[in-house]
């Protein structure tokens, strides 16, 4: 995952303090070149400053790359969404337009199909008390948000814990497993992978494919930064680690 | 040597046209439907529904200059993604006509699939044993996979399928080819095949 704020890469720690990243654009062409599978990126201030979508910035960052990209951040309609697909984003992840208007939702779905609607489900472990978190922090049973998503034609399921965000202690691996069991359409776990294990854990837990952001960009005691990836044996060993099987492979979201 | 991008409007023609360039061809994004003779091949991308893509096809002009450069066969006409399963006669997704080069339909998969729909996957490919020579070195290296319906088509079209489910990945017929992954989204695998497809 790949978070954007006013115009630049950062990494949130706990949905608050902030560590810069540098240049998207130099990042993405890094991620290319690491042959990531999948690139999420969120920009994290479009929504609540309505600083709106930076078009620009995110067709630079298109450019670079060879690989699935899905935005999110600021999509408050089908116009919005197309504005991005013409970009040449494979996704769009959405979060508050499906509690304040599903209805835009369902006619991105149906004009792009479900495999481009992306839902970002954030649950806050020490705030939400199970439900998922809306706009301006209004709370939604779970359960039911799930099965909103779902009748708004939305293809894939982000579960975003936000307590674990930049954290590194492993991914809500019962949260996971609870919402996929309730849904059958492919859940991405992110929130919390802090190394090679928590990623097949997550895995194990019924995810189909799991994201991490400061797993991949911050090194070491002090945080220092370090665009990385995955190596060819952490494939193998994360195909070997799977409970179910060994086919879905993690995305670097 | 030039290659036509069709652009439909229904998403990522632009990352199409980035890769073909990056393998040193020139590519066009083409909005309307025009005489299709300066360009050697065309490439069909689509994202997104059947229906939405079908119609544009009609509104922008392309279902005729498409069939009779197809029916040419001179250039090679690639579908990717929805642009493949726009090569068959219709969808299960919608009520509107395909292109119809190919004799085939495409189908929802099953809600009892082995994998979760929509299928989103890297995947390696099976080669089938009469797939053309040129398409076996291309075909080496894994590629991405979005989609909800498939290309149901008789083995006779079928070049390709997915390792791990069977599923229908490349299909064709003389100048015709359809693919289901997005070879602007699988790096240098999508980048080789697309070199050995447009040569």
């Amino acid at each position: 995952m790949l978070q954007l704020a006013d115009g630049e890469a950062v990494k949130s720690l706990e949905f608050t303090n902030r560590v810069y990243l540098g240049d998207p654009i130099n990042i993405v062409r890094l991620y290319n070149e690491m042959e990531v599978d999948e690139l999420l990126v969120i920009d994290i201030d479009a929504t609540t400053t309505g600083a709106g979508i930076d078009l620009d910035l995110l067709e630079s960052m298109a450019a670079e790359a060879f690989m699935p990209m899905t935005y999110g951040g600021g999509i408050d309609s089908l116009q919005s969404a197309r504005d991005v697909f013409d970009l040449g984003f494979e996704k769009v992840a959405i979060d508050a337009l499906l509690h304040t208007s599903p209805r835009e939702a369902t006619e991105i779905s149906q004009t792009y199909g479900a495999q481009a609607l992306c839902a970002v489900v954030t649950v806050d472990a020490n705030r939400s008390n199970g439900n998922a978190v809306g706009p301006t922090g209004s709370l939604v049973p779970l359960q039911e948000h799930l099965a909103d998503c779902l009748s708004c034609g939305v293809g894939e399921i982000v579960v975003y814990s936000r307590d674990r965000d930049g954290m590194r202690c492993g991914y809500d691996l019962e949260l996971l497993g609870r919402v996929a069991e309730v849904v059958n359409v492919p859940v991405v776990a992110c929130g919390g992978a802090g190394s090679l294990e928590d990623l097949v854990a997550g895995l194990g837990a019924g995810a189909s494919a799991v994201a991490a952001g400061a797993l991949f960009s911050l090194y070491g005691p002090s945080d220092s930064v370090l665009i990385s990836y995955l190596e060819e044996e952490d494939f193998l060993y994360l195909a070997s680690g799977r409970v179910a099987d060994s086919r879905h492979p993690p995305k670097c979201l | 040597m030039s290659v036509a991008i069709v652009d439909l409007g229904v998403g990522n023609c632009r990352s199409v046209a980035n890769m073909v360039s990056s393998v040193g061809l020139d590519a066009d994004l083409v909005r309307e439907g025009c005489d299709t003779s300066r360009w050697r091949h065309i490439v069909l991308p689509g994202v997104g529904s059947f229906d939405a893509a079908s119609k544009q096809l009609d509104a922008r002009g392309w279902r005729e200059p498409l069939l009779e450069f197809a029916s040419n066969g001179v250039g090679r006409l690639i579908g990717i993604c929805l642009g493949a399963q726009l090569l068959g006669r219709s969808s299960e997704e919608g009520v509107l006509s395909g292109l119809n080069v190919l004799p085939f339909s495409n189908r929802r998969f099953a809600a009892d699939s082995d994998f979760r729909v929509p299928r989103m996957e890297w995947s390696q490919l099976s080669l089938d044993s009469d797939a053309p020579e040129w398409l076996k070195s291309a075909s080496e290296g894994r590629y991405y996979f979005s989609h909800s319906y498939f290309m149901d088509a008789p083995r006779n079209l079928v070049y390709a399928r997915t390792l791990e489910d069977a599923i229908p990945a490349i299909v064709g017929s003389g100048q015709i080819l359809g693919v289901q992954f997005h070879p602007e989204k699988s790096h240098k695998y999508g980048r080789g095949f697309l070199e050995a497809v447009l040569s």
